[in-house]
C-alpha cells in the first residue's frame, strides 16, 4: 500500500473510533477538573474596578500585548455582552454555575456531544463564560487550543462512538474510519498552530542575541534564595534543583527550545515524530516549575496523541524475530513472558514466518507494555526513556510500510 | 447556463492551489496549472495592502486612547516608524494595483510558496526588525511577512472553503481565522490565540547578588507580617503581576490636560482601595481552607485540583485570622548582598483595615518605570 505523503492525503487517514472517544474522555474531562480547580465565586466579590481590568490594560506597561483586547472584544468573545444589561453574578449564582458547567462537561464525557450537538455547545459556552472573568481580571489563562478543539470536535459530523442514544455505537471501537482520521489531524493541526505561532513569535518578539540570553539558572537561583532569606512564596520543587546548576546551558536550552517551536510541524507530515515531541515537551514543562513557571493544562493535552488504540489492536509476534531479540535484549524476556503469561484476552497472536508482516522494531518494547493492563504504568517510563530526542536521532526510524 | 462569479473566483484560486501542490480537492489532478499570476491577485494583495496600511494608521490612534506620555515617559511609542510602514504599505499597494514588474514577480514566486523568495522576505523582514528594540514595533515589522503568508494560506484554502468536504472546511475556515488572529498585533479574540510571546531577560535586579521582593503582605495587629501568596487569589492572581494595571487604570481614569498627578494620586489610592478590600474579602472566604495548608483551588477537589501557572508554597496563615488583619500592604524589600540578614522595607501602598482608606507613596529615588513592572 502506498504510504501517504501529501498533506490531504495524511489528513484524511483513517484513525480508530477509540480515539475519538478517548480524545472526549480526555478533552472534556480536562474541562471538568479545570472549572472545579477554581473558586469562580470569589468574582462574586471582585468590584467594578477589578473585573475592568481587560487584555488591552495588560502589558499595558510593558509592551502592549494585546491593545485590540478593549472590553466590548472581550465581552462578545466570552458571552459577558448579557452583563451589558444583566448584573454580574453573586458568589452563590457563581457557585452553581460552576457545578453546572461541570456537570455538562461530565455528560459530555459521558454520553458524548448529545441531540444537535447540544450538550458540547453548551459546555464550551460555559467554559468560555466562566474563563471571561479571568480575561477580563488580569490573567491571560491557557485555554486557547483546547477551547479549539472541543469547537472542531463539536462541529464535526462524524457518527460519535460510544454515543449514549445509539446503543450500536459502543461496537466496534477499533473500527478505522476517515472521517475521525480527520478530527485527528484537525486537533493535530491546532495544537501544532499553538507552538508554531510561538515559534515565529519568537523571531519577531526577541532580537537574534537573545535568543541565547534567558538566563533561567538566574531565575531559578532568585526564586530559591527569594524563598530561604526572605520566606517568599513560590514553590520551587528541589529536585529540580541539579538541572540549574549549569549556567552554560542558559546558552543552549531556551534556543533549543524555539527552534523545536519552528520545527513542530514536522509532526504532522512525520506522525512518527508525535511521540518524540511529546516526551521533549513534557520534560520541557516539568523543568519550568524550576522558575515558578507550571504548565499543567499543556501538559494534560498532550496526552490526546497517546496511541490508545494499541491497547485494543492485538500485536502479532513473530516468533524468529522474537527470538533474535531474545539473544540481544535478554532484559525483554520476562516482559514478553509475563506478557503472554497474563494474556487473558488472547491479544498476543503469533504470526507465521511466511506472513509479510513489518519486521519489528525497537519500539516493540512500548507494543508489549500496551498489550496487557499490568504493563501500562511502566509504558510511561519506558516511553520517556525511549522518546528521548538524543535516542531518538540514533534509533528511531519511521515505520516500514507494510507490503 | 451562465457562470456565476462565485465559480469563477472558486476555479481561479483552484488554479493558484493547484500551483502549490496542495488541496483537499478530489478532482486536483483535472485543473490545469495557471503559468503567471493574473490581475486579480494583484489586486487582492493591493486590497490587503491598503488594508494594513490603514491599519498601521489607526493603530496610531491608539496613542491617544491609551496615555502614553502621561504612563511611561520611557517608552516612546514610535510614530515616525508607524507612519513610514504605513506609506511603505500603501506604496506597495499602488505598486501591486499599477502591476509593476517587480512586485509581479514577487507575488508570482511567493504565491508558488518558492522557498529562496519567502527566505528573502523573512531574512529582510528579520534584518530589519533588529533595528529596533522594542517588541510592538517588531510585531509591526513582521506584520508584511505574515499578512503574506496568511493571504498566501487563505488562497491555498478558498477551494477546500468552498468545494472541500465538511471536515476539511471546518479547519480550514479555523486556519483562516487564527491565521487572521495571529497576524494582526494585539488582537485578543478567544479562542484564537496568538501564541506565547518570546521570554525576556530577566530585569537586572535578578541577576545581581542584591535582591529587591515585591508583592503584597498581611498586617496583623500585633504588627507581624505575612506574604500573600497568589494562590490565595486565584484564580484572579495575575491581578497580583499587574499591580501596575490598576495603577495603570488610575491613570486611564485621568482625564488628559488636567492637572493629573492629583488626579492620579486620588484614582490609585481609590482603585487600591477596592482591590485591597476584594483581597480581604477573599482571603476572609479561603481562610478555613488556607488554614488546613490548602490552597483556595482545593476547595473541591482537594489535593487533585489542578495547580496554577505560578505554584506558591503553603504559608502559615493559620497564625493571621482575618478578624486580626489590621492593614494589607504591597512592599517592595531590598535585601543587600553584603548583609542579607538585615532587609530594607518600603510600603508602597497601606490600606487600613480599621479607616478604610489606603495610601499610596511614591518614592523619588524609585525610577518610574518602577511602577509598571510586574513584580
Amino acid at each position: 500500500m502506498k504510504q501517504p505523503h501529501s498533506f490531504a492525503e495524511l489528513f484524511y487517514t483513517p484513525k480508530p473510533a477509540v480515539w475519538v472517544l478517548w480524545m472526549r474522555v480526555v478533552l472534556f474531562g480536562f474541562f471538568a477538573w479545570r472549572v472545579m480547580s477554581y473558586d469562580f465565586a470569589i468574582f462574586g466579590l471582585a468590584p467594578e474596578s477589578v473585573l475592568s481590568v481587560y487584555p488591552a490594560m495588560l502589558h499595558y506597561d510593558v509592551e502592549l500585548n494585546y491593545f485590540l483586547g478593549v472590553p466590548w472584544v472581550v465581552d462578545m468573545a466570552t458571552f459577558h455582552w448579557i452583563h451589558w444589561w444583566l448584573p454580574l453574578p453573586n458568589v452563590s449564582q457563581l457557585e452553581h454555575i460552576q457545578w453546572a458547567v461541570c456537570g455538562i462537561c461530565l455528560i459530555v464525557v459521558a454520553g458524548g456531544r448529545g441531540p444537535y450537538h447540544l450538550f458540547s455547545f453548551m459546555a464550551i459556552a460555559g467554559v468560555t463564560y466562566l474563563w471571561g472573568f479571568l480575561w477580563r481580571s488580569g490573567v491571560i489563562d491557557s485555554m486557547f487550543p483546547q477551547l479549539a478543539m472541543a469547537w472542531v470536535y463539536s462541529l464535526s459530523r462524524m457518527v460519535e462512538p460510544a454515543n449514549l442514544l445509539r446503543k450500536d455505537s459502543y461496537r466496534r471501537l477499533t473500527q478505522h474510519r476517515s472521517e475521525f482520521g480527520a478530527l485527528y489531524s484537525s486537533v493535530l493541526i491546532i495544537w501544532i498552530g499553538y507552538y508554531f505561532t510561538s515559534g515565529i513569535n519568537k523571531w519577531s518578539d526577541l532580537p537574534l542575541p537573545d535568543w541565547f540570553n534567558y538566563r533561567f539558572s538566574h531565575v531559578h537561583t532568585f526564586y530559591v534564595q527569594a524563598v530561604d532569606i526572605a520566606g517568599f512564596d513560590p514553590l520551587i520543587p528541589k529536585f529540580l534543583a541539579p538541572f540549574f546548576q549549569f549556567p552554560l546551558l542558559d546558552f543552549i536550552f531556551p534556543a533549543l527550545i524555539y527552534i523545536s517551536h519552528c520545527l513542530i510541524p514536522l509532526m504532522y507530515f512525520r506522525r512518527h515524530l508525535i511521540p518524540v515531541f511529546m516526551v521533549f515537551y513534557l520534560w520541557f514543562h516539568v523543568l519550568t516549575m524550576g522558575v515558578y513557571t507550571l504548565f499543567a493544562e499543556i501538559i494534560a493535552i498532550w496526552f490526546l496523541f497517546i496511541p490508545i488504540q494499541t491497547a485494543f489492536e492485538p500485536l502479532r509476534i513473530q516468533s524468529a524475530v522474537s527470538m533474535r531479540w531474545l539473544s540481544h535484549w535478554c532484559w525483554l524476556a520476562p516482559v514478553e513472558w509475563i506478557a503472554r503469561q497474563s494474556d487473558q484476552a488472547s491479544m498476543i497472536i503469533d504470526v507465521n514466518k511466511q506472513q509479510s508482516y513489518p519486521l519489528f522494531s525497537t519500539r516493540s518494547v512500548l507494543r508489549l507494555l500496551w498489550v496487557n493492563p499490568l504493563g501500562w504504568p511502566l509504558l510511561a517510563l519506558a516511553s520517556c526513556l525511549y522518546y528521548t530526542p538524543l535516542l531518538c536521532a540514533l534509533w528511531i526510524r519511521p515505520e516500514k510500510p507494510k507490503r | 447556463m451562465k457562470a456565476k462569479r462565485h465559480d469563477n473566483l472558486v476555479a481561479f484560486f483552484s488554479k493558484i492551489a493547484l500551483a502549490n501542490r496542495m488541496t483537499f480537492l478530489d478532482d486536483w489532478h483535472s485543473i490545469t496549472q495557471q503559468p503567471t499570476p493574473s490581475p486579480s491577485i494583484l489586486r487582492v494583495y493591493s486590497i490587503c495592502w491598503l488594508l494594513c496600511a490603514a491599519f498601521c494608521m489607526i493603530s496610531l490612534q491608539v496613542k491617544f486612547l491609551y496615555p502614553f506620555e502621561k504612563a511611561q515617559p520611557l517608552y516612546e511609542f514610535p510614530d515616525g516608524a508607524m507612519y513610514l510602514w504605513s506609506v511603505i504599505w500603501a506604496a506597495m499597494a499602488v505598486l501591486a494595483s499599477q502591476q509593476s514588474g517587480f512586485v509581479k514577480k514577487a507575488i508570482h514566486h511567493l504565491i508558488r510558496a518558492d522557498w529562496r523568495w519567502w527566505l528573502g522576505f523573512f531574512l529582510i523582514t528579520l534584518a530589519y526588525a533588529q533595528v529596533d528594540d522594542s517588541k510592538l514595533m517588531r510585531s509591526f515589522i513582521f506584520l508584511p511577512f505574515k499578512a503574506t503568508g496568511l493571504v498566501w494560506m487563505t488562497v491555498l484554502l478558498w477551494p477546500v472553503i468552498c468545494k472541500g468536504t465538511y471536515a476539511a472546511k471546518v479547519i480550514s475556515v479555523y486556519i483562516v481565522l487564527a491565521g487572521t488572529a495571529y497576524s494582526v498585533p494585539g488582537i485578543f479574540f478567544p479562542p484564537f490565540y496568538r501564541g506565547i510571546e518570546g521570554f525576556i531577560d530577566v530585569p537586572d535586579w535578578r541577576k545581581g547578588d542584591d535582591m529587591v521582593l515585591w508583592g503584597y503582605q498581611l498586617v496583623r495587629d500585633d504588627g507581624a507580617r505575612i506574604w500573600l501568596g497568589r494562590d490565595v487569589i486565584a484564580p484572579a492572581y495575575k491581578l497580583f503581576e499587574y499591580h501596575s494595571a490598576m495603577l495603570a487604570l488610575a491613570y486611564w481614569q485621568t482625564p488628559a490636560g488636567d492637572h493629573y498627578t492629583q488626579r492620579f494620586k486620588h484614582n490609585a489610592e481609590q482603585n487600591m482601595k477596592e482591590l485591597s478590600e476584594f483581597y480581604i474579602k477573599v482571603y476572609q472566604r479561603q481562610w478555613t481552607l488556607l488554614k488546613q495548608g490548602k490552597y483556595s483551588g482545593e476547595r473541591y477537589l482537594g489535593k487533585w485540583a489542578c495547580p496554577i501557572h505560578n505554584r506558591t508554597r503553603p504559608m502559615p496563615y493559620g497564625a493571621f485570622a482575618p478578624e486580626h488583619i489590621a492593614a494589607i500592604d504591597y512592599v517592595s524589600e531590598y535585601y543587600p548582598a553584603h548583609d542579607r540578614a538585615r532587609p530594607t522595607r518600603r510600603v508602597l501602598m497601606h490600606y487600613s483595615l480599621k479607616t478604610h482608606r489606603a495610601r499610596v507613596t511614591f518614592p523619588r529615588d524609585y525610577p518610574i518605570d518602577f511602577w509598571f513592572k510586574a513584580p
